[in-house]
């Protein structure tokens, strides 16, 4: 009798556990093939929340220097940056970043290979500190074509307002309709500014490369040395505006305590650099 | 006890004074080197030269566009405007160079006309020369006596040779000047820098390329 029971408790309880691990795993699946798009904000809203985390961190961030420190002095790949004009704005309101293809100044010393090795080893540099949402390689950048689009669309909106609100025979409005005016005007251009300053375009144009030979650094004559120098323009994308111009130009010469052995060379000063200029302005806007 | 002291003391400090001597000796051959060959050029045919430029008899200077910004300074780009047309002048290719900042008058080249009035055809073709200055550091020469860091001077010019009448561009070149002297100075480098810009433009005139030749030097 006892053992029937408790038998039958056992099966119960057997079969219950089946049944509810049964319904679990069909609305999982169910989960899954119906709601792609829900899994999709999810990891968004997850990766939005971890790109917000890495600039948290970065409140304490001290920017490397490339021309002499221990790095460059035990491994080479040494960096020097050349501000030209300023970074204008905030540049933690970007929340995306777009790399251009580089320009070559330098006729057929830059062959595409290089330059697509380039702008791989600066968008995985980029993706690794997670300081922006998205970073995409894109061919080429044109801020005329911006710059126009942006006037346009700043003189319709003017026009639409000037029409409806500002007409000479409109009658003059109570002091409560001006405030509530004021302030929704104030929210239309808050939320214009925020999808108009969310993506930072920089245009890369090499002006100075040279692959070097690492045979040659072996040699005490001060020969093969690996060369990269870059001028950088910071766009933003809607607006047009440049915001900012660098030089930065890397090099590897074979004197460091690695000498020729290093593994870094002239691209590596380069996007250490880059990198490293930007996530000081992101860093101190966060601060 | 004080034996092993002495011993240990004796040895570090040999240790340390072959490090030294092996430190200078091999630095040495670098720096003599360095020396030699400090003021050092490279430069890169962006858009080859593959026409015939001799026809050309007059030459409009233009001051180079200077996009490093208050980052050089202002006596660098005179000195360097300067350079060029002074280098210019010093060419026998062109019997005009006129100076598009100073275009209200015009000067002729009194070397190349050797006191002879020469009577400017003023449908004759005019080349144009003008470009950018891209680049542009003073360098850090303390780091130079120490042979570390990213310490050398560089300039970068981007020099077009152009048509007046199509403004089509003839031939454009970058030239980088690098230097990595302890002994030598910026004015040096921007004067070597001018020299290189006549020496394109000399080449490009007085030397008819082929097509041939021009494809073999982009290969």
């Amino acid at each position: 009798m006892f053992n029937n029971e408790r038998t039958v408790k056992l099966l119960m309880l057997t079969v219950m556990c089946t049944m509810s691990a049964l319904s679990l795993s069909s609305r999982c699946n169910a989960q899954s093939f119906q709601d792609p798009p829900a899994q999709e904000a999810v990891e968004k809203v997850a990766h939005t929340t971890a790109v917000g985390i890495a600039r948290r961190n970065l409140e304490n961030y001290k920017g490397q220097n490339g021309i002499l420190s221990m790095k460059t002095l035990v491994l080479g790949g040494e960096f020097r940056v050349t501000t030209v004009i300023p970074f204008r704005g905030n540049v933690a309101d970007y929340s995306q970043l777009e790399i251009t293809r580089p320009v070559s100044l330098v006729g057929g010393a830059l062959n595409v290979e290089v330059s697509n090795h380039q702008v791989a080893r600066i968008k995985s540099q980029f993706d690794s500190r997670k300081i922006f949402e998205s970073v995409r390689v894109i061919d080429s950048y044109d801020p005329a074509l911006y710059v126009g689009k942006q006037k346009g669309s700043h003189s319709e909106i003017a026009d639409t307002h000037s029409v409806q609100d500002d007409a000479l025979e409109a009658p003059i409005r109570s002091a409560e309709d001006m405030e509530v005016r004021d302030s929704q005007r104030a929210r239309e251009e808050q939320e214009f500014e925020q999808r108009s300053t969310r993506t930072l375009v920089t245009v890369i144009e090499v002006l100075d490369y040279a692959k070097g030979s690492r045979l040659k650094q072996a040699l005490p004559l001060d020969l093969g040395k690996s060369i990269l120098t870059v001028r950088l323009r910071y766009y933003d994308k809607t607006t047009g505006q440049e915001i900012g111009r660098q030089i930065i130009s890397g090099q590897s010469d074979g004197s460091s305590l690695l000498g020729p052995l290093s593994p870094r060379d002239a691209l590596s000063g380069v996007a250490d650099g880059l990198v490293d200029q930007v996530t000081r302005r992101v860093a101190a806007s966060v601060k | 006890m004080r034996k092993t002291a002495c011993a240990m003391s004796i040895m570090l400090a040999s240790i340390s004074l072959g490090c030294s001597v092996r430190g200078v000796v091999t630095s040495v051959p670098p720096r003599i080197f360095r020396e030699v060959h400090g003021l050092r050029v490279r430069s890169y045919q962006i858009e080859p030269v593959s026409e015939d430029l001799r026809g050309y008899k007059v030459i409009e200077v233009h001051q180079l566009e200077n996009l490093m910004l208050d980052q050089i300074p202002e006596s660098s780009v005179q000195q360097l405007n300067l350079e060029i047309t002074k280098g210019l002048r010093s060419l026998k290719n062109f019997e005009l160079i006129t100076d598009a900042s100073d275009s209200q008058s015009p000067q002729r080249d009194a070397t190349n006309q050797s006191g002879v009035d020469v009577a400017v055809d003023r449908s004759r073709s005019v080349l144009v020369l003008d470009g950018y200055i891209d680049d542009y550091t003073p360098g850090i020469p303390k780091l130079r006596y120490i042979e570390q860091g990213n310490n050398h001077a560089v300039l970068t010019v981007r020099i077009q040779l152009k048509d007046k009448q199509t403004t089509r561009v003839l031939g454009e070149i970058n030239i980088t000047v690098e230097n990595t002297r302890v002994t030598s100075n910026v004015e040096r480098m921007v004067e070597k820098t001018g020299k290189e810009v006549v020496s394109f433009v000399d080449r490009s005139t007085s030397h008819y390329t082929t097509r041939k030749e021009v494809a073999r030097y982009v290969q």
